[in-house]
Parts: structure tokens; sequence; C-alpha cells
């Protein structure tokens, strides 16, 4: 048998010469600090990544949330929205591409995201008294991170296809104004505040700013949309001017999810959505001028509620 | 500082704690050089040297005894998948070189193929475990390392080794010639 390391092909040695002059340069001298250095950015950056995907999310549950107080209603522009009050809108249709549904909910575009020292670096960045569970986490100090700026967009309006997806629904009654192609829905906001207890994290952020194209006509467009998603005629539109009054972001959240609205001391609700491992659950509630994200591997409504009546 | 090591600790398995911070300190050095052994671009190579171990960290299942042979491994496939563009990018520049009627001279092409460019141009068109196991027994792995790192059976190694310089020789043979 022999040195079972030794190789047997000593018929071909010009293919060991060939494979031999590949050469570390002598000039090369790996820099194992710098590399691990290196790591650990990587490892923060996508540790960044997964708590975007949490925000994500949150908006997602935010989506179907409307919003109090009529707003002055700029043809452009809606600012400072304030979330009080949550109505989930479920979306029966199951058929719908996600090119289609995309031309109506918000995905991220952008953001930033950095690293913070402390809880005063963030008060700097946030320019707000930042708010921290009274219990129910641990009392340690958290970690500090920010989104210091986040852009969501939907998809830009395809009259054809969105025609195409309202006679798959039946809507035949329904018209799609010529001039709403290529119309976006944008929404921006930051910075987002993220405190991490290692498994649990808190996200807290003032509102965030719709803009539309001057085309289009937020009820409308959020009725069309409902009619895509499903809805029948009359529902479709008190949803529309429902949002009309009182503007959301509309986002998009997973059917697996389990969502229950949970009664905070404040007289508001908030929302839970449990995904289950490994997603974990989150819970979303608002005060005026903030919006709250809260988010673990497992949460549940009881400590959700305790967390959200203890901000301080 | 201290937040920096709590984000870089990868989650341990159930199975045996993993401390990556060794995994790493052990093996930069060495998966850097085999990665300008293959490329022969000095920076690049530390940046794939890099992107392994981060591949390493984002993947628990590879955390353990075994995580050594994984992120070598891992390395050789991205210093190929690099090898293999450049190769394209290559043929696409030649390929316009052409279209344009300035077509490198034939000793211009013979000066990018001298013995260490046709060696990487061969193992650009190998199949990727064929590449892998010449290179990573170029790096003087054992038998029973490669076999760690490539997940084969030990046995096998050196029958699928033959095969690869088989592959190897005629490859070459078929582009350059017989040396």
């Amino acid at each position: 048998m022999g040195n079972p390391n030794r190789d047997r092909f000593d018929d071909t040695p010009w293919i060991d010469h060939g494979l031999h002059t590949l050469e570390v340069p002598t000039s090369f001298h790996p820099d194992t600090a710098a590399a691990r250095a290196r790591v650990d950015l990587a490892v923060r950056v996508a540790i960044g990544r997964r708590r975007r995907l949490l925000v994500v999310s949150a908006l997602g549950v935010i989506a179907l949330v409307g919003l109090p107080g009529t707003r002055a209603l700029a043809k452009q522009m809606w600012n400072q929205l304030v979330l009080r009050r949550v109505v989930v809108v479920d979306v029966p249709r199951s058929d719908l591409a996600d090119s289609v549904v995309e031309m109506f909910t918000m995905k991220p575009v952008a953001s930033f995201n950095t690293g913070l020292d402390d809880r005063a670096a963030a008060e700097r960045l946030a320019d707000m008294h930042l708010m921290l569970p009274g219990n129910g986490v641990p009392s340690r100090e958290p970690a500090w991170q920010a989104i210091e700026h986040l852009r969501l967009s939907t998809r830009p309006l395809d009259v054809v296809a969105i025609e195409r997806a309202l006679a798959a629904a039946g809507a035949s009654d329904v018209t799609v104004p010529p001039e709403w192609e290529g119309t976006t829905l944008v929404a921006e906001g930051g910075p987002i505040i993220v405190a991490d207890w290692n498994g649990m994290q808190l996200l807290q952020a003032a509102p965030f700013h719709i803009t539309t194209s001057s085309s289009l006509q937020f009820s409308a467009f959020m009725t069309l949309a409902f009619r895509v998603f499903g809805q029948p005629p009359d529902a479709a539109a008190t949803l529309g001017a429902a949002l009309q009054t009182n503007p959301a972001l509309v986002m998009r959240f997973p059917k697996r999810a389990r969502i229950r609205s949970v009664p905070l001391q404040s007289g508001e609700h908030g929302v839970l959505v449990e995904e289950g491992a490994p997603e974990g659950a989150a819970f979303f509630w608002s005060t005026p001028g903030r919006i709250f994200a809260l988010s673990g591997d497992e949460l549940s409504a009881v400590q959700a509620a305790a967390i959200a009546n203890s901000m301080r | 500082m201290q937040q920096a090591e709590r984000s870089a600790a990868p989650p341990a398995t159930a199975e045996a704690p993993f401390d990556f911070d060794v995994v790493f300190r052990t093996n930069y050095q060495s998966i850097a050089r085999a990665v300008v052994r293959i490329i022969g671009d000095p920076a690049r190579a530390e940046d794939l040297a890099v992107e392994a171990f981060c591949r390493l960290w984002r993947r628990p299942a590879a955390h353990g005894e075994q995580s050594g042979g994984w992120v070598y491994r891992t390395a050789v496939r991205l210093a190929l998948d690099e090898l293999r563009r450049r190769a394209r990018r290559q043929r696409y520049e030649q390929l316009f070189s052409a279209f344009r009627g300035t077509a490198p001279a034939a000793d211009e092409l013979f000066s990018a193929a001298e013995e260490r460019g046709r060696v990487r141009a061969v193992l650009s068109r190998l199949s990727r475990r064929d590449a892998e196991l010449l290179l990573l027994r170029n790096e003087d792995l054992s038998y029973a390392d490669i076999a760690d790192a490539v997940g084969l059976n030990p046995e096998s190694v050196g029958t699928l080794l033959v095969r690869a310089r088989q592959a190897f020789g005629k490859e070459y043979v078929r582009t350059y010639g017989q040396p």
C-alpha cells in the first residue's frame, strides 16, 4: 500500500512543476490584525442587516395600521404621521404575483446603519430623549445602534399589470388612471435607534414621511390596492377613505404570522406579531410622535404589554 | 471594542464550544497564502480570505473541529471562482479586441501565457472538484486533510487526485500543447 499520502503519478512530473509555479509573492505578508478587524466589521454589518429586516417587519405591521388625526394633506406629502390606531386588513388573494403586490406595498430601498457608543450618543443622533423599559428586559445597559436613514418605496406602478390583476380578481368595474403609470409611494424616516440586549431589541423612531407623485390621489390609490388584494368594493372604498384621513405606510406581512391586538394602559393598543422560530415575535405600538418596535426570540402578550407600559 | 468582540462571536453549536478567534488566528495566514498562490493578486487574496472567514462565521453548521478544513475549502473555491471570472473577462476582452481589429500579437498573448498564467487558466477550466483537489494537494495537505476539507472518503482521495491530474494534463495539452 505504501505511504497513503504519496501521490501515484510520477509519470507526469511537469504537472507538479506547473502547480508549484503558483508561488506566494515574496512581498506578500497577510495582515492578520487588519483582516480580523475586517471580519468584525462585516459581522457587525450583517447584524445590522438583520436588524434592518426587523425594522422592515415593524413597518410591515405599521402597514396594517390606520393613523389618527387628519393631517394637512399637501398635494404631495404627508408629514409627521402619528400612529395610534391599529387596523388589520386581510388580503384574501393568494394568487397575486409579488410584482403586483409590490406596487402597493413598501420595501426598503436604502438605509444607512451606524454603531453608537452609548445612550448619550444615541440621544444626540436622535435629537430626543430615548425611552427604555422599566421592567421586562435585562437591567444592564444595552448596545446601541442606529439606522440613520431608511427609505422605503413601492414598485413603480404598471397600469397594464394592475388591470390584469383586477380582471383576475373579477373587479371589472375599476379603471386605472393611465397617468398613474410609474407612480410610486415613498416613505422616509430615521434615525431609528436600536437598543439591543442580545436577544431582545427595542427600536424607536419619529414617524415617517410619505411622499407621492402629484398625479396620485391617495384614497383612490389605496382603494385600488384593496380591490387588487381581493377586498369587495365597499370594504375597499371604506379602507381607502380611512387611509386618506389617516395615511399609513402600507406594508406586507407574512400570512403565517399570528397577529394579536394587545391593550395598553394608555388606552391604545399595540400589535403583537408572532412568527415562531427563527423570526420570533415583535410588538409594535406608538405614543404621540413616536413609534416603537420590540422584538425577541420569544415575546408573550403579557411581557409585551408590561414592557410597553413601563417605558419611561 | 467590547461591542465588536461580542458582535463577532458566532453562535456556538450545541455539540461543542466554538472559538472563532482561535480558528481565525490559526488559519488566516496559511489561507491567505493559499489564495494568493491561486489568483496571484495579494490585495484580492486578502479580500477573499476575509470573505471565507465571514462565511464561516455565518454558518454555524461549519463550526467545530472541521472549521479549519471548511474555511480552507471555501477560500479555495472563492479563489477558483475569481480565476474563472478573470478568465471570462479575458475572453470577452479578447473578443472585443478582435472586433476592433486589434487582436493582440502572438508574442503578447504568450507574454501572458507564461507557465503560471497557463496553470491558472487551466485550473479555471477544470471542474471545481478537480481544481480543488489539485490545489489542496499543492498546499501539501495530507489525503486525510483533503478528505476532511472536501468531504470525501479518505480512501478515494488518491484515485480522485489521479483523475484530477489527468484532467489537468489533458486540458493543458489541449490548450498549449505538450510541455
